[in-house]
């Protein structure tokens, strides 16, 4: 088998995994009394769905679609930029905690737009006009605590 | 008071102007705004404080449309349907032109619905009175095969992404006996996921995380110029258009309003419906997008005035602005029922001015004024966008029960839609899932306890039988449209 080949095939194997795992789990909840199916009774069906759509895709993968997007790897730099963007946003909390709303979302904002390489000033101008507009609307106006 | 009075007439534009508000900000959604005017409507005169809701309600519901056009983040499960042919049309064409198409096409449902709502308000309620948890079951069904065949892709990759959503939809406590499911003992997870928040990481964390990976993606098009009449363009093109696909949106609309009094998710299945019909008789032409967007959008509106059909005629609410829409009577001493069109005509009329008013003024008008901002912000530089819209989407999940869970669901959710997009999988249709989840296990469970397991009564019903076969007669018409589709 080609490594494309292999690339096509995966979609199909985590909906098999994802639905093998979901039904597997869902076996273990408890039954109605008198032996009808209980709150096991959906997820598994579910996960059996999963499962047998899982194993269509596996073994006819089909060609690319049209709204497929293509695989392309970005190289070092882009999975770097992704991880950076998702580490920022999933630190987000502790960050709010520690420095603050406005200072945080500043962060996120200029971090996020220098990553994709906007000019310092402008970056530095939106990032604090945004989270101090935000930080407005939602404490001052809708009372939303942030 | 009444509505033409100016306080009415304030009442109404103020709060067109704090739906549009509301709509058009990732993670505030109408049924919020509508709750957070609860104590300033418990001041109002009835006449006053209704319409305002109307206003908030039809508004916010539009400018959900606002989030898709800018930042790729849908106001509504039903806007989810359509939202990318929005976000692309507003950067290939012009946000005013797509937003134009949106508000209009929201309006001139709007008006259908609330025709219908004026002259059958009565003969639909009766018809919902005889809906039962099988007929739910059904018209669920109905909602998750409209949305297979919705995704334009292989129906096979359609059904992954919505049993995906089914089971997010299972995590947290099981409607039948209270049992924790997939909780893995965290207290977050026992709440369930919020769709709202798996909504903003789908879409909008995930368009950041796409262009943070591939700056110069196939999505990057082109900045589009700033339209040299925005007046025409925000109301010219999109009216000949609907003018033109005059059937296309009576169809949509007669959709939203048969499917959209149903409590729950009525709305979302009618935009689901509507739109999957329309792709499903795709004319293969640039137009499609703008056709699919206008089937959405117009039963999306209409689907708001139906609603009030239960609430007004039988008490029993349509969605959850409904809901606290009776809750707005009982605290006025108003019963809302049959006795309401015999003892409170003024009251029931100026409603239905109301609705009018809305989609016919106030819709073209917070369009206008919307689609001119969103104008302007989908041509400022899409990098300083994206940082904009990255802190958006954390406060957007943040702020629905500030709790930093929501955030890293969020996350979560927006890496998952990347690695999605990878498989080919669509992402609308995983919030579909979430959302008729529920519904279809709660009714299923109902009917199956109720038949003592009689799995035979699922199709003793007539309306039941009639809601299988459309589900059926969608099912041959996808296939044949798949079928069509694979010598491409």
């Amino acid at each position: 088998m080609k490594a494309t080949e292999a690339v096509h095939r995966l979609p199909g194997l985590f909906a098999l995994v994802l639905g093998t795992a979901v039904a597997g789990y869902a076996a273990t909840f408890p039954e109605l009394e008198g032996g009808y199916p209980g709150p096991g009774l959906f997820p598994g069906l579910v996960g059996v769905g999963l499962a047998a759509c899982g194993l269509v895709l596996l073994i006819r993968p089909g060609a690319p679609e049209r709204t497929d997007e293509p695989v392309v790897d970005a190289g070092w730099i882009g999975r770097a930029r992704f991880g950076a963007g998702l580490l920022l946003v999933l630190v987000f909390p502790w960050l709010r905690g520690s420095l603050g709303f406005f200072l945080a979302s500043s962060l996120l904002a200029l971090t996020v737009a220098r990553l994709l390489g906007a000019r310092w000033t402008a970056t530095v101008l939106t990032s604090a006009l945004a989270s101090g507009a935000i930080y407005l609307f939602f404490t001052r106006l809708l009372g939303v605590p942030l | 008071m009444t509505l033409l009075s100016w306080q009415g007439l304030l009442a109404l534009f103020l709060g067109g102007l704090y739906g549009a508000f509301f709509g058009a900000i990732p993670g505030l959604t109408a049924t919020l705004a509508v709750a957070l005017f609860i104590p300033i409507a418990f001041f109002l005169d009835p006449m006053i404080a209704l319409p305002a809701i109307i206003a908030i309600s039809s508004v916010a519901i539009y400018a959900g449309d606002v989030g898709s056009t800018i930042a790729r983040i849908p106001g509504t499960p039903a806007s989810a349907a359509y939202v990318d042919e929005l976000y692309t049309l507003a950067r290939r064409k012009s946000a005013l032109f797509g937003l134009g198409l949106s508000a209009l096409g929201s309006a001139v449902g709007g008006v259908i619905g609330t025709l219908l709502l004026i002259f059958f308000a009565t003969s639909i309620a009766a018809v919902a009175r005889t809906f039962s948890s099988f007929e739910y079951f059904w018209i669920a069904i109905l909602g998750l095969t409209a949305g297979i065949f919705a995704s334009g892709g292989r129906p096979v990759k359609g059904a992954v992404s919505l049993l995906i959503g089914l089971f997010f939809s299972t995590i947290g406590i099981d409607p039948t006996l209270g049992f924790p499911r997939f909780d893995f003992g965290d207290s977050d997870l026992l709440g369930g996921l919020n769709y709202i928040v798996v909504m903003i990481g789908l879409f909008g964390f995930a368009e950041v995380l796409e262009r943070l990976y591939r700056p110069q993606g196939p999505a990057q098009v082109e900045r589009v110029s700033a339209p040299a009449r925005p007046v025409y363009t925000f109301f010219s093109p999109p009216l000949r258009f609907i003018l033109r696909e005059r059937w296309l949106v009576a169809r949509s609309s007669l959709l939203g309003v048969v499917v959209g009094f149903l409590p729950g998710a009525g709305a979302d299945i009618g935009a689901w419906v509507a739109t999957s019909v329309q792709k499903m008789r795709t004319a293969q032409d640039e137009d499609d997008p703008q056709r699919i967007i206008l089937a959405g959008t117009s039963s999306n509106n209409a689907a708001v005035a139906s609603a009030w059909i239960p609430a007004l005629a039988l008490g029993l609410p349509g969605d959850t602005v409904t809901a606290i829409v009776l809750g707005v009577f009982m605290m006025k001493g108003i019963t809302p029922g049959p006795l309401l069109f015999e003892q409170n005509m003024p009251l029931v009329w100026t409603l239905y001015a109301t609705f009018l008013v809305a989609n016919l003024l106030l819709l073209p008008l917070y369009g206008y004024l919307t689609g001119r901002l969103a104008d302007v912000v989908v041509r400022a530089p899409f990098n300083l966008l994206l940082g904009v819209i990255a802190v958006l989407c954390v406060v957007g999940a943040f702020a629905i029960n500030n709790n930093p869970f929501d955030v890293w669901v969020m996350a979560a959710m927006g890496a998952a839609a990347f690695a999605l997009r990878r498989g080919g999988f669509p992402l609308a249709q995983v919030v579909l899932g979430m959302v008729l989840g529920p519904i279809l296990e709660q009714n299923f469970m109902v009917s199956a306890i109720k038949s003592r397991w009689d799995l035979t009564s699922f199709f003793d019903r007539p309306v039941a039988l009639l809601l299988m076969a459309l589900t059926v007669l969608i099912v041959s018409a996808g296939a044949r449209l798949t079928r069509r589709r694979k010598p491409e």
